[in-house]
């Protein structure tokens, strides 16, 4: 991990995270009617993140068959362990007042969304092999991972993936090496429409709303904004053309950690521990008051009564 | 007194004598210690015993950070995890072999209700049932609680095993079922290994040796100490 980042919260720890210095809570901006398809971000992320090309992509669980059968200009069909930042095509079909119709891509930059109350850190059972830091990233350290997998199950947008080599999980770091130096992340670097812009979180929710404006004047009035509240804001907002249904986008609508984990984390947890403790006091008390059963003769060798 | 020496001394041949009896046969008295288990389930019992340990051990520090520490002696984290699913199938296994043993003696008896209402009392060593056969019916009550617990570890630690596998439903179900039944075998353990090292002495011979005492038998288990010995008490 960059050593100069404060974290602000770390996975499965007794004590609290070490951070006390605060950080501009930074955000990733993704305007997705600007975005051409280019797929210069993918490529960026590869590349900086070295991803390609080496003996773990071999691993990924999409085999090129499957590529091949996929059938659309999308790159691969859903993310791997060694592909952080997916550019996905969904293919859209607008029904015009005037019966004709017009097909539409809906672009929309699946990667991980670096939620400000993040279910995988809440689910994972090692002690820091997730952590947030002060500026809100969210970022695996796979040396501390396990690979059971629980952050898969608790992240709402289905991002995190395990390697099947590693047994460990991966994800986008948002670049959390190149911030740490005071660099933007690699995918904003590549883009060539400004679609992605990088900057404090505060800023660009302006900046988000003002565009929003804007699309609605031109007569996009179901544009909005996609900063969803159920996982307290996301790290990566989105400007949406059709702002209504995020589904259209493979964005969920109302994502959640599932009430299932985090009762699951923060109150069966606790109670098992006090009841294995309470079980154990149990016996003690047990013992105390009633002693031993000595019924005479039950622990001898039994030889006398012959 | 010379007797009695020679008799519990090591290599006496009435030791080596009730040991070579125990390896094969139960339910029968043999220089008057009753034998309670042949070699077979007691070999059984503490496979079960060792795996258990180690899976709950594993278990724990996955379970919570406070044990996360014990990660250590497994070779980390990672390796923990690894081992986990491992242990606990010999865990699985061990209870299939004693659930053979024993299911046909785990059945509801007559003595058994009886026992139930007098639980209370049995812990306070104020009771002496008569109806009691050779388990009374809060250990059949543990037997079937492992039996079911194992099932219940079994099923959802399959699903954690191989989470991606499964619909994150079934994971979230697995998460609670292995969760809740964890913490029901704690407990339960805890009781188990009490009652049988500290609040009922002779017990544990049962499971050494494969011996406990007329005495003993008569006081725990009456009915089968009259079964056993042909005698009354």
């Amino acid at each position: 991990m960059p050593s100069n980042m404060e974290i602000r919260r770390i996975s499965a720890s007794a004590s609290p995270a070490t951070g006390v210095r605060s950080a501009p809570v930074v955000a990733k901006l993704i305007d997705t009617t600007t975005c051409i398809g280019c797929k210069a971000c993918e490529v960026a992320c590869q590349e900086w993140n070295d991803l390609l090309g080496d003996e773990i992509s071999e691993s990924a669980p999409v085999s090129l068959a499957e590529i091949a059968d996929f059938g659309s200009y999308q790159t691969q069909p859903d993310l791997t362990a060694n592909f952080w930042n997916l550019i996905r095509f969904n293919e859209h079909v607008e029904r015009r007042t005037d019966g004709t119709e017009r097909f539409h891509w809906l672009m929309a930059k699946d990667q991980c969304m670096h939620c400000e109350d993040p279910g995988c850190l809440r689910a994972c059972p090692s002690p820091g092999a997730i952590v947030q830091y002060a500026n809100g990233v969210v970022d695996f350290q796979q040396e501390h991972c396990i690979g059971c997998e629980y952050c898969v199950t608790g992240c709402p947008f289905d991002i995190p993936r395990l390697n099947s080599k590693t047994k460990k999980v991966y994800k986008c770091t948002l670049c959390s090496d190149r911030l740490s130096y005071g660099l933007e992340p690699a995918c904003i670097k590549a883009c060539p429409t400004g679609c992605l812009q990088f900057g404090s979180k505060e800023n660009l929710t302006q900046i988000a709303s003002r565009r929003v404006n804007q699309l609605k004047e031109s007569g996009q009035e179901k544009a909005a904004v996609y900063d969803p509240p159920g996982v307290g804001g996301t790290g990566v907002i989105y400007v949406l053309a059709l702002g209504d249904q995020p589904e259209l986008y493979g964005l969920p609508r109302e994502p959640r950690i599932p009430w299932t984990v985090t009762i699951w984390r923060n109150a069966l947890k606790p109670l098992g521990s006090i009841a294995m403790v309470a079980a154990l006091f149990g016996a003690l008390i047990h013992y105390i008051r009633y002693g031993r059963n000595e019924v005479p003769g039950a622990s001898k060798t039994g030889e006398e009564e012959t | 007194m010379k007797k009695a020496h020679q008799m519990t001394g090591p290599n006496t041949p009435g030791r080596s004598q009730i040991a070579a009896r125990a390896r094969a046969q139960e339910d029968v008295v043999s220089h008057g210690l009753i034998i309670r288990h042949t070699a077979g389930v007691r070999l059984t019992h503490w496979l079960l015993a060792i795996s258990f340990f180690l899976a709950a051990v594993t278990g724990f520090v996955i379970y919570t950070p406070y044990f996360a520490g014990l990660a250590g002696i497994f070779g980390g984290g990672a390796m923990t995890r690894f081992l986990h699913p491992w242990f606990s199938l010999g865990f699985v296994i061990s209870v299939l072999f004693l659930f053979r043993a024993w299911f046909k003696r785990m059945k509801k008896e007559s003595g058994d209700d009886e026992w139930r209402r007098n639980v209370g009392a049995y812990m306070r060593y104020e009771t002496e049932l008569r109806d009691v056969g050779k388990y009374n019916a809060g250990q059949k009550l543990f037997f079937w609680s492992v039996v079911l617990g194992a099932a219940a570890m079994l099923v959802s630690g399959i699903v954690m095993w191989f989470p991606t596998s499964f619909h994150w439903i079934f994971r979230t179900i697995a998460y609670w079922l292995h969760e809740v039944t964890f913490i029901a075998f704690i407990v339960g353990v805890i009781y188990h290994i009490y009652m049988s090292t500290t609040a009922m002495p002779g017990t544990l011979g049962a499971m050494t040796r494969g011996t406990v005492t007329k005495a003993w038998a008569r006081h725990h288990h009456p009915r089968w100490y009259r079964e056993v010995t042909e005698e009354e008490n």
